[in-house]
Parts: structure tokens; C-alpha cells; sequence
């Protein structure tokens, strides 16, 4: 029996006619019809069934506004994990190997003290540890612990074979030379994905790199993925839109853009600018995160698509935990393909904001 | 007086991995001192005189060659990381 009056119902009738019927028949005159398209709108159901393919009630709709999102609770998880569900994920990335390079780790935190961490220095003269601490955030964010020395807990794959390669050095300044080798390091540590919270700034229609994008379709070979920062060079509130920088720009590479509470993009977010290689694949919680940082600071709540890439890193590995025999190809459309759509433009926010599954 | 150098990124055919060590010699006959060979992603690193570039570039087995760039954070206190 056909619901007459439910939330969201109007009362009325939509009914899909036959190729070539017409709504003389229906019972009482049809409050609209068209043709074109063989729908006809009844105040009441039809008298009979002929000529007639399907009856459906007619629904109520509203415009798709943007609700409004109340201040989020971080007593016990930070924003991002919540907006990217992770807190509700019964996957931590466990056995899979996540490689974070960066500034190093600061090796003696609390919430890294009892974690078993590979971890290899590229800078000429500086250990891993990090004397930056821009390493121990975005690492944080990627595999910090599900209960931390202090809530709330920040970190996406608590479980996974955490990685820490060190090619910046402890003023934040690297080469394009470490960071391959770093790539080396972590495709050879058999790591399933690599977050890369670094870049350097490219101009609108800049060509990507061949030697990065060689680099990064063989790691996809190897069953590796590798995430890059689109990075920071917008300023949106006085008109400036950068364009995603290197090495994120590369087609092989996942370029993270960065999406405050709301959902909105940050003022500061690359935008997909060059169509080659160029655009913004998703986006990640990029807008006060908190996360680890070096003792004794602990923690910090910073800002930066360096903060997004991470989290897009740490649910690649839930991704690759859920379905161990996917290939980094199909991972990486997994990651792109379960995003939460935004209703924003694509140039900003590509497939979406990144869930975990 | 020193010659300007250049810090190069190498990118090379991994269709044969027993013929890299060949590759490497020739880019360092080229004029390349080699700093790290990258198997696994096919890459090679390192600096030459650039003036040498150009011959590098010709290098059998050679796919691209591209100056390193610098990567700088902001500093820790930067408000956008």
C-alpha cells in the first residue's frame, strides 16, 4: 500500500507511464503532466494500472545548504579525526607499513616512547631526531597513539609500521635529493604509503617534474603510494590562489589540500591550477590541528596543508589494513573514490574530504 | 677559480636494473660526481660543473635531468605550516 502523508511527503502522486500512453485514464485529472518525459503528477492514486510502469509518492524537497556546524567537542579526539571518521573506524592501519618524511620524530615523546619507529636520517649531520618540530606533528597525525599521554587522541593509524625518514633538517630546509632517497628508503622498507608534508612553490603552468613523476609511478608499481602537501601559497582572502606545488603537482603524486572545521578551504590552500598533474586530489583536516610536538611542548595546534596530508597518509593505511590484497592503484582510487563529497569547486577540494573506512 | 655546480636529479631507464651500474659510470664520465644511486625508483643524484649538464643529458640510458630544488619550511612558529 502506497504511503499517503509521511515527512517529507506532499500528499500527490508521481506516475511513469508507458512509452506512448497518456494520462487520460489515470482516474482524476493530473495536476501536471509532461509529456516529453511520461510522468504525470495525480492528487490521488491512479483508478487503474494500465499503461502505467511505476507509482511513486511525491517527495518534498529543500535546497542543499550548508548546515551549520556547532563548535566541535575535542575533549577526547581532535576535530579532524571526527570529521574523517576515523573515531568510529574499527581499522588503525595496523601491520601496514607508513613512512612519514620530514623533520625526524622527537624519539623520547610520551606518545612515541613505547612505539617501535624505523626511522633513518638523510641530512648530512643531523640525526632523527627532531629539532623543528614540524616531523613530530605530522607524524602525530598520521600513526600518533589511540590513547595518548593526554587526550585527545590526534593520531589516524595508531597501529601502523611507523616509518620516520628525516630529509629536512632541523632549520626545515631539505633537497629534492634526500627526499628521493628517502622514497628509496621507504619503498625498499616495503611501506604502503609515504606522507610528504614539504614542497616548493611552483608557477601557474610550471611543468611537473619527470624526474618525480618517474619516481612516483614506480613506487606505484612497488605498491606504494606517495601524498605530498598541495601546499600553502594561497592567501583567498585577498584573491591570491596558488597553484599546488612540487613535488604534489606530479599526476602519480596525491596532492592534500586543507579544510578547516566547517568544511570550508583554507585561506591559505593550494588551488588546481595546472591541469596537468596539477590538481587537488582531496583534502584533509588542515586548519588548527593538534597533534605531538617535541619536548617539552608536548603538544601544538597548527595550521597547514602539511596538517592535511597526514591525515589523508594515516587513512590510506586503514584503507590498505580493510582490503590487504588491493594494489596501491586501487588504494589510492579507494581513498579517492570513499572521500566525502563537499559542495565545493573541485579545483579547491578535488574528490573530497578523506574518510576513513 | 671554481667552476658554478649544479645539483642534479637524474631520472634513468629501469627496463634493465643490471645495466644502472653502466649508466652511472658513463654519467660520471659525463662529469657527474654520483652521491646517491636510487634503485628501486630509477633515480640518481648528485652535482656537476654546469657546463657539463648538456653532456649529461646526452647520456645513453638517461631519461631526464632537472636541478635540485630547496624545500624550506616555515618556521615553527609561522601561523600556516
Amino acid at each position: 500500500m502506497l504511503p499517503t502523508l509521511g515527512p517529507g511527503l506532499t500528499g500527490r502522486y508521481l506516475v511513469l507511464l508507458e512509452e506512448g500512453a497518456g494520462a487520460q485514464g489515470l482516474g482524476a485529472a493530473p495536476a501536471a503532466t509532461f509529456g516529453r518525459l511520461g510522468v504525470a503528477v495525480l492528487p490521488e492514486p491512479p483508478a487503474g494500472r494500465e499503461g502505467i510502469l511505476a507509482i511513486e509518492p511525491e517527495r518534498r524537497v529543500y535546497a542543499l545548504a550548508t548546515a551549520e556546524v556547532p563548535p566541535v567537542d575535542e575533549t577526547r579526539a581532535t576535530w579532524g579525526l571526527q570529521a574523517t571518521g576515523v573515531l568510529s573506524s574499527r581499522f588503525t592501519g595496523a601491520g601496514v607499513g607508513l613512512a612519514v618524511l620530514d623533520t625526524g620524530l622527537d624519539l623520547s615523546h610520551p606518545d612515541f616512547g613505547d612505539r617501535e619507529v624505523v626511522s633513518r636520517s638523510f641530512v648530512e649531520g643531523e640525526d632523527v631526531r627532531d629539532g623543528q618540530g614540524h616531523g613530530t606533528h605530522c607524524t602525530g597525525t598520521a600513526a600518533g597513539p589511540a590513547q595518548p599521554a593526554r587526550l585527545p587522541r590526534y593520531g589516524v593509524a595508531p597501529g601502523a609500521r611507523l616509518h620516520v625518514g628525516k630529509v629536512l633538517s632541523n632549520a626545515g630546509s631539505g633537497t629534492d635529493a634526500d627526499i628521493l632517497a628517502g622514497i628509496e628508503w621507504a619503498i625498499e622498507q616495503d611501506c604502503r604509503v609515504v606522507s610528504m608534508s614539504l614542497g616548493s612553490p611552483t608557477r601557474p603552468g610550471e611543468r611537473y617534474s619527470e624526474v618525480f613523476e618517474a619516481v612516483g609511478r614506480r613506487a606505484l608499481a612497488a605498491d606504494t603510494v606517495l601524498i605530498a602537501a598541495a601546499g600553502n601559497g594561497s592567501a583567498r582572502d585577498r584573491g591570491v590562489f596558488a597553484p599546488v606545488s612540487h613535488p604534489a603537482n606530479c599526476p602519480s603524486i596525491t596532492a592534500v589540500g586543507a579544510v578547516d572545521a566547517r568544511g570550508q578551504v583554507a585561506p591559505f590552500s593550494a588551488r588546481g591550477i595546472d591541469p596537468a598533474g596539477g590538481q587537488v586530489d582531496c583534502v584533509g583536516p588542515g586548519v588548527a590541528v593538534r597533534s605531538s610536538w617535541p619536548e617539552p611542548k608536548r603538544y601544538d595546534t597548527i595550521s597547514g596543508t602539511s596538517m592535511a596530508a597526514p591525515h589523508a597518509a594515516g587513512t590510506l593505511a586503514l584503507l590498505a589494513e580493510a582490503t590487504p590484497a588491493a594494489r596501491a592503484g586501487e588504494l589510492l582510487a579507494a581513498l579517492l573514490r570513499s572521500a566525502r563529497r563537499l559542495p565545493l569547486p573541485a579545483t579547491d577540494v578535488g574528490s573530497g574530504l578523506v574518510r576513513a573506512p | 677559480v671554481s667552476e658554478p655546480e649544479a645539483e642534479l636529479l637524474v631520472s634513468v631507464s629501469v627496463a634493465d636494473a643490471d645495466a644502472l651500474p653502466a649508466v652511472v659510470r658513463r654519467l660520471e664520465a659525463a662529469g657527474m660526481r654520483v652521491h646517491r644511486t636510487l634503485v628501486l625508483v630509477g633515480a640518481v643524484t648528485g652535482s656537476a660543473p654546469v657546463a657539463c649538464v648538456a653532456e649529461i643529458e646526452r647520456v645513453e640510458g638517461v631519461l631526464a635531468v632537472e636541478r635540485a630544488r630547496r624545500h624550506e619550511l616555515a618556521p615553527p612558529d609561522a601561523d600556516v605550516q
